[in-house]
């Protein structure tokens, strides 16, 4: 099947929507003709340096449109790309490389002094860089079909991992082929759309706004990493480029309503918003409906391994009541089962855990394969794997799923994905730390906000600045914690364990 | 105090917390300390509550909270 190929879905844009704009970023854009061009041209330089099934390539950008360029030839050459947020502290990014067993570089920037394993690096792949780089060795672009990855693995994103290291789940190019396909389709996509491209490349969310608008012929426009910090700014970005769909997180949505005075902007192209990644607190969308009332609203829920796979557009009922946002119903060819913990499904309007299988869900995680088989277990009806999402959900009485929290420790702050024991291994390093445990603070805008508390061991001393001058270098500033509470020893349950209810129930 | 000590004690005592010998001078980017946006609107929150100054919305730009020295001149020009 031809449309099995992400690399495909170019081919086919160029070949039906050739002159049409495929991105748009600052005062540059590229038609579907010429970012096919450009992504085969790099494609080849990278097959050269030993990019093909198998292999994984570093792919470490900001938003731009050599970014996109880099994702479609790294596509083109069979390897799987692996989104580094060039943001990270570099023994993070160590880790991944070592975890992945990255060899080739692809990045806005060279990789950081220090980091091993890097063979060859193809920094700035610029036009006139991949020129250079493919008249220094004697290419030319190659003709016939790019080839299928190994196992299928089209790219490797990296979250948190509860023991400390962070975990790479594969994502197979069919998920992205069905979810881009499920979503065209839903959202009515046309040559005619444009899309933002909000979430930075290491979250899921950010295919949708890629593939999605490739299989459309729509336009892509990447929201600059400057304006993620400024509502105003990011709200006249939606005017200025006239985007009809706008996806993000909830949090990028709320600080708009709050500080970014939509009334002030004209946001008469939107359609579609949609967000992910996080719970919408009922208040924010309702105020937000209120003030955009001409476009849809759209949860699309699922964790990382899963994709999306369960989706509820908002209506009336939703932005009269005060109850949760539903996280809605399955997507095509997706099926979800409701647990209890010895794997039994539960009663109708139960809650339990969620279990999804279907074509969008992960192969497991890179190099983990005891991980992989706690999380990927064979599916209830017998047709192939499962995975267990670990989010306790509801079935409501007319069919659509309810969100109600976590059955492990895992935080989402801005959408990020936190898992306190990846803190609490960096606070364990510090030789001074006797006890550490890190708990969610409830915030109304970025859903939690992260306390860490923190003992010393007999005889030390220890202070806030230490520690965060301590852990900046191991966590990303998105996982460091806002509160710290410095104890003399953390209260201890019954069973002698750190009693993280008493904590969280602390201010 | 005056609104530049309140806003440099608030910035390196509570929003970045660091430790007081190795405080950044007011004109070192406060996106190289941990400045995120999670952070950003709680600042704007002090400044609108503590310092009572209202800040327009539309006016916050990185050039503007790029460093104490840059949030205090903003902060100067909208006092009542």
């Amino acid at each position: 099947m031809s449309s099995s190929s992400l690399f495909t879905l170019l081919e086919n844009a160029a070949s039906s929507y050739g002159g049409r704009v495929a991105i748009e970023f600052g005062s540059d854009s590229l038609t579907y003709s010429a970012l096919l061009e450009r992504s085969r041209r790099f494609a080849v330089v990278l097959a050269d340096a030993g990019a093909r099934p198998g292999e994984r390539v570093a792919f470490c950008f900001k938003k731009s449109i050599d970014a996109v360029v880099s994702m479609f030839a790294i596509i083109r050459t069979g390897a799987a790309y692996v989104p580094i947020d060039p943001a990270w502290p570099a023994e993070r990014m160590q880790a991944i490389i070592d975890d992945a067993g990255i060899a080739i570089w692809t990045g806005t920037a060279a990789p950081p002094a220090g980091l091993t394993g890097i063979a060859k690096s193809f920094p700035v792949p610029d036009a006139a860089a991949v020129d250079r780089w493919m008249s220094e060795r004697g290419l030319r672009p190659v003709d016939g079909p790019a080839p299928a990855p190994e196992r299928g693995i089209a790219n490797i994103l990296y979250t948190s991992g509860s023991t400390g290291r962070p975990k790479g789940v594969e994502i197979t190019t069919l998920s992205l082929v069905h979810f881009s396909a499920w979503g065209a389709e839903y959202f009515g996509l046309t040559p005619e759309d444009r899309l933002s491209n909000h979430a930075p490349y290491n979250f899921d969310l950010s295919t949708f706004d890629i593939f999605a608008a490739v299989r459309a012929g729509a336009t892509m426009c990447p929201v600059p990493e400057s304006l993620k910090m400024f509502p105003y700014q990011m709200a006249k970005f939606i005017a200025d480029r006239r985007i009809s769909v706008w996806y993000s997180v909830p949090s990028a949505l709320i600080m708009m309503q709050l500080r970014g005075k939509l009334g002030d902007h004209d946001l008469s192209t939107l359609r579609h918003v949609i967000f992910a990644g996080e719970v919408m607190p009922k208040p924010a969308l309702q105020t937000l409906g209120a003030e955009i009332p001409h476009v849809t609203w759209t949860n699309l829920y699922g964790p990382t391994e899963t994709n999306v796979c369960t989706h509820h557009r908002c209506d009336s009922a939703d932005f009269a009541d005060d109850g949760p946002v539903p996280i809605g119903r399955a997507i095509t060819e997706t099926r979800l089962w409701i647990v209890d913990e010895r794997g039994t499904a539960v009663a109708d309007g139960e809650s339990g855990e969620l279990w999804v299988a279907g074509p969008t869900v992960t192969t497991g995680y890179c190099g983990d394969t005891e991980l992989t088989s706690r999380r990927c277990t064979p599916a209830p009806d017998g047709d192939g794997l499962c995975y267990r999402t670990g989010d306790r959900v509801r079935r409501r009485a007319d069919g659509v799923l309810m969100f109600e929290g976590r059955i492990d420790r895992m935080i989402k702050r801005g959408g990020h994905r936190i898992e306190p024991g990846e803190i609490e291994a960096a606070l364990y390093r510090h030789p001074d730390v006797r006890q550490a445990a890190v708990v969610p603070l409830a915030d109304p805008v970025f859903g939690s906000r992260i306390k860490a508390c923190v003992s010393a061991k007999e005889g030390r001393a220890i202070d806030e600045a230490g520690l965060i001058a301590f852990c900046r270098p191991l966590v990303p500033t998105y996982m460091m914690p806002d509160v710290w509470h410095i104890m003399d020893a953390l209260p201890e349950t019954d069973r002698g364990k750190i009693d993280l209810q008493a904590l969280a129930r602390e201010v | 105090m005056n609104a530049r000590e309140q806003l440099r004690e608030y910035v390196f005592g509570t929003l970045l917390p660091m430790d007081r010998a190795g405080w950044p001078a007011d004109d070192a980017s406060l996106f190289d300390h941990g400045m995120d946006s999670l952070r950003l609107m709680q600042m704007l929150v002090f400044v609108e509550e503590k310092l009572k100054v209202q800040l327009p919305d539309q006016e916050v730009t990185p050039e503007r909270i790029e460093s104490i020295n840059s949030i205090a001149a903003w902060i100067e020009e909208h006092r009542g």
